[in-house]
């Protein structure tokens, strides 16, 4: 066991010419708005049915791709990050989107929370396909995203979304479940918001906490995980809550779970976690805030990222111990850690080159730094296989 | 076991008074468990010296971020353990309730706990002591917390025993702290009795409209979802005789069955389980189950139940089927009985039960004030009671004189409301809805809640335990006496008794907020003198709850479920004036 838990090592990362800018703030957005990008961009418009009803008072069009899963979303924004945060009014069309994951509407939500808190006007068209209002629906997203930002479904949403929301209830009539294979129920990890930071105290999180330590959820994840499962409360929901909430006084914040999310032919336990990073700590370089999620000792790390200097990476030596969300997540459950912050995107992983019959293969730590597809605040992503 | 045992002229044993949220005196339960501990570890009987010193303690919420502001108090209490005592107990096990959650020790909290035991157990003080840490299951084993005090748990100066009944020190240990553990423990049954929110309203049986008779009760276990899965495990057992090859559930008024009963199903090895409807729709193409097990929620006239029951027989075709019900109206026995019921063709069925409860059914008729609810997925909807709800239980349960006026400072009034009679019957759903208020006002986890209420000779204690059994949060009485004494003008300074516990507890409170409970007002002088007391303990009182208030006119802060102002009594009047002053009828 302890062997495990002080396994996490560097990773050869791949600087690229312009690392330098990585950690600073003022240049999160590096933008690609060049104007051959806003000619692409209105020639993907006129393709789309969706463009041609378009009201003009919709502004600014953002057009989602079929796949909402949080990556797809995440290198869509990318090419319209500057519009994003300067445009008054803007529309976010998901007509044609399918979500796959719980992460995907999360980010979707922080992306609409960033707009409103500049002061922008962003409108809503949901999915055409009955099944992903359904999904919306059934992971309460449209709760949620107006809790976040504070408005309401009817200033949110275009007219048209609206009138067929109201018109859906017939395809919430499905057919009763395939599986004989008692599964947890889904609709006991829809999107929540919750109030984070001193100002509030720790209650709200103990709660959400404390509901992944009822009896039948714990039965349900000590059979699928690779841990036991009442220390999913603990050290991945609380400890993640907890360190978010610590030095500010006020925030919001959305989690959420999807049991059951397949990828390749494994499926998953994907927790997602965002907050808005708003109140003190704001001013403070994101990167840092990230890395403390991951590493007790942040600064270390950040010696050993691509923008610095080769003579202090070479002397770097891994932080002694990655925080207890961390080694959690990747040595208790063989999972996936994924951070997203304003300018990076850490991923903390058992390295699959080791093959997966080495029994504890040494972890990677990739660095990304995002174009764009910056996160307002924080978002953590959590992703623990389940047993076949 | 080490060959030569530092416990062999051990004498006495006492507890560390050291603990997240306000400190309690332990009651005769705990007492009895801590004695087991003791006589586990040292191989005797031990003497509880029952020291009284403060309590130490920190805020669960500080703990939880602030995980190195555990160090100080607890090294204080282990420095403070009387010189007598030469076994010491920190108890931060779930089991005995004193930490509410396992979540609130955080794996860095530990290590700072564990640094505090080490510097104490450096002392002199502490060279020839043992000291025994209960701890929830994980945290026992956690891996940096045994490597701080590996030296210690192999000399067999610490030794840690675990809520899962693991014991750090001795194989030998481990069968009888579980069988002390399980003396402890309160049966699922017992909770789930205790936990059972019994509504009072007019709702329609299975929402069905037009049904011209009413129930007048809806049955919410969802409190309880826990205890329910532990009693579920036990019946859906692991004999093979038993176990079924399909368990179907139908929970048409209640939604609070499926997932303790999914949980049940996947911990017997994951048997396949089905609502009623998927299990109708499914069974042509599910494998045909031999054994099957129909549970069901509430069981009133059974009638329903007949219906479905000859439903799953002519689609399921099974061999054996077994029906049991979580709770069952009418049934003879109170617990864990059996009922007959009947089918429409005369076909009889047993039907098991583990809780039996009471029902009645009125006319729709006399429901006057048609506010026919749903019994369909019921929420609780406002932290107080409406007129008709009110009045509705005063209907039911009666009236009484008031007996237990604090001092003879105002006439009793000859008629009030039976309030211990109504907390008898529906206390868990009025202590649910004050604890929706409680809630609201503090944002504080339960752990860290204090409620302080009076000691009632005469009056249940009903709404404080409903509340603390509700909320996790400690309840302290003070005195009559005491209380007394400050209504009559005594300064609160001069009521208090540092050896009492009531006094402890309340000095115990590090986030110093307490919330004032009283089931009923009728002056206001015991609600205006524990707050006087609260204060005089450099207390803030975060919200004051109250069951019935008759003067909510002057109630200011006060949050009751119903308020209203009846006319002053008269000593020399025996009953109520017929011109009672209706205007003052309010509806909180």
């Amino acid at each position: 066991m302890t062997g495990r838990q002080a396994s996490i090592s560097a990773t050869v990362y791949q600087p690229t010419k312009g690392d330098q800018l990585a950690l600073h703030v003022a240049k999160l957005f590096v933008g690609l708005a060049t104007s051959s990008l806003s000619r692409s961009l209105q020639d993907a418009l006129d393709r789309r049915s969706a463009a041609k009803r378009l009201a003009a008072e919709d502004g600014y069009l953002v057009p989602i791709p079929g796949d909402g899963a949080i990556e797809p979303l995440r290198r869509s924004w990318a090419k319209a990050a500057e519009y994003w945060r300067s445009e008054p009014r803007a529309l976010l069309d998901l007509t044609e989107c399918s979500f796959s994951d719980v992460a995907g509407p999360v980010y979707l939500i922080s992306k609409i929370v960033e707009r409103h808190r500049l002061g922008l006007v962003t409108r809503v068209r949901l999915p055409e396909q009955p099944e992903m209002i359904d999904f919306l629906r059934e992971i309460n997203f449209l709760d949620a995203v107006t809790v976040a930002s504070e408005t309401s479904l009817s200033q949110l949403l275009t007219t048209e979304s609206l009138y067929r929301l109201t018109r859906v209830d017939s395809y919430l009539k499905r057919a009763p479940g395939n599986s004989r294979r008692p599964t947890l129920p889904f609709n006991i990890f829809p999107l929540k918001v919750l109030q984070l930071g001193s100002n509030t105290r720790h209650a709200p999180a103990v709660r959400y906490a404390a509901d992944w330590l009822s009896k039948h959820v714990v039965a349900a994840l000590d059979r699928d995980l690779a841990g036991p499962g009442a220390q999913v409360a603990r050290l991945v929901i609380l400890e993640t809550l907890i360190r978010a909430s610590i030095g500010h006084d006020k925030q919001t914040a959305v989690v959420a779970a999807h049991y059951g999310l397949h990828r390749g032919d494994r499926a998953y336990l994907q927790i997602a976690f965002w907050w808005d990073g708003a109140g003190e700590r704001s001013t403070r370089v994101a990167t840092t805030d990230l890395l403390e999620l991951v590493f007790d000792e942040p600064e270390n790390v950040l010696a050993a990222l691509p923008h610095t200097p080769m003579a202090v990476r070479d002397a770097w030596q891994l932080p002694s111990s990655p925080t207890v969300l961390a080694s959690a997540v990747v040595d208790i459950f063989g999972g996936q850690l994924d951070t997203y912050g304003a300018d990076a995107h850490l991923a903390l992983a058992r390295d699959q080159r080791d093959g997966t019959d080495v029994p504890a293969p040494t972890p990677t730590l990739t660095y990304d730094r995002s174009n764009g597809g910056a996160v307002l605040g924080d978002l953590v992503v959590v992703t623990l296989p389940l047993n076949d | 076991m080490l060959e030569q045992s530092p416990q062999m002229s051990q004498t006495t044993f006492d507890l560390v008074r050291f603990g997240l949220g306000p400190g309690e005196e332990p009651d005769d339960r705990q007492r009895a468990f801590y004695a087991d501990v003791a006589r586990i570890v040292a191989g005797r009987t031990l003497r509880y010296a029952e020291s009284a010193a403060a309590f130490h303690t920190v805020a669960t919420d500080k703990a939880l971020v602030e995980t190195g502001s555990v160090y100080q108090p607890l090294f204080q209490a282990l420095m403070e353990l009387p010189d007598r005592a030469d076994l010491g107990i920190l108890d931060l096990s779930v089991s005995t309730q004193t930490v509410n959650s396992e979540l609130f020790l955080r794996p860095e909290a530990l290590l700072h706990l564990a640094s505090a035991v080490s510097a104490a157990c450096d002392t002199e003080q502490w060279a020839d002591r043992t000291l025994v840490i209960l701890l929830p299951t994980e945290q026992a084993e956690d891996i940096k917390l045994r490597e701080r005090l590996q030296m210690r748990l192999t000399s067999g100066q610490i030794h840690l025993l675990s809520d899962g009944g693991t014991s750090s020190w001795s194989d030998d240990d481990v069968d009888d702290y579980r069988s002390a553990l399980n003396r402890l423990r309160t049966a699922p049954i017992d909770l789930l009795e205790r936990k059972l929110i019994t509504r009072l309203g007019w709702f329609s049986p299975h929402g069905r409209q037009g049904e011209r008779k009413v129930l007048r009760h809806y049955f919410d276990a969802s409190r309880a979802q826990d205890e329910l899965g532990h009693l579920l495990d036990d019946a859906l057992g692991s004999d093979s005789a038993e176990r079924p090859d399909l368990v179907v559930y139908h929970e048409s008024v209640s939604n609070w069955l499926a997932n303790p009963l999914k949980g049940s199903c996947i911990s017997a090895g994951s048997l396949p389980v089905r609502s009623f409807s998927e299990a109708i729709v499914k069974a042509p193409e599910d494998p045909h189950p031999r054994s099957v097990l129909l549970v069901v929620a509430v069981v009133n006239t059974g009638v329903s139940l007949a219906e479905r029951v000859a439903t799953i027989t002519a689609a399921l075709r099974p061999t054996r089927l077994r029906i049991l019900a979580v709770l069952c109206v009418g049934g003879a026995q109170p617990r864990f009985g059996r009922r007959r019921i009947e089918g429409d063709d005369g076909t009889e069925y047993d039907v098991e039960y583990f809780l039996s409860v009471e029902q009645r059914t009125e006319l729709e008729a006399e429901c006057r004030l048609a506010v026919v609810g749903e019994t369909r997925r019921y929420e609780e909807r406002t932290n107080a009671l409406t007129t008709a709800e009110f009045w509705d239980l005063v209907r039911l349960c009666g009236v009484k004189p008031e007996d237990d006026v604090p001092t003879p400072r105002r006439g009793a009034y000859p008629v009030v409301p039976d309030v211990p009679r109504i907390l008898e019957k529906y206390g868990n759903w009025l202590a649910d809805k004050l604890w929706m208020f409680v809630r609201r006002s503090t944002s504080t986890v339960g752990q860290d809640i204090l409620l302080v209420c009076p000691e009632r000779e005469q009056g249940s204690r009903k709404l404080s335990n409903s509340l603390s059994l509700r909320s996790g949060a400690q309840v302290v009485r003070i005195p009559r006496e005491a209380i007394e004494k400050v209504v009559d003008g005594t300064a609160p300074e001069r009521v208090f008794d540092d050896a009492a516990p009531w006094c402890q507890e309340l000095d115990s409170v590090a986030t110093k907020e307490v919330v004032l409970i009283d089931e009923f007002v009728g002056a206001g002088d015991t609600i205006d003198a524990m707050e006087r007391i609260a204060l005089a303990k450099g207390l803030n009182v975060k919200a004051v709850c109250t069951l019935l208030d008759f003067a909510p006119e002057a109630a200011g802060q006060r949050h009751s479920l119903y308020g209203w102002r009846p006319p002053a009594p008269r000593k020399d009047v025996p009953t109520q004036r017929a011109d009672s002053d209706a205007e003052a009828v309010r509806r909180p």
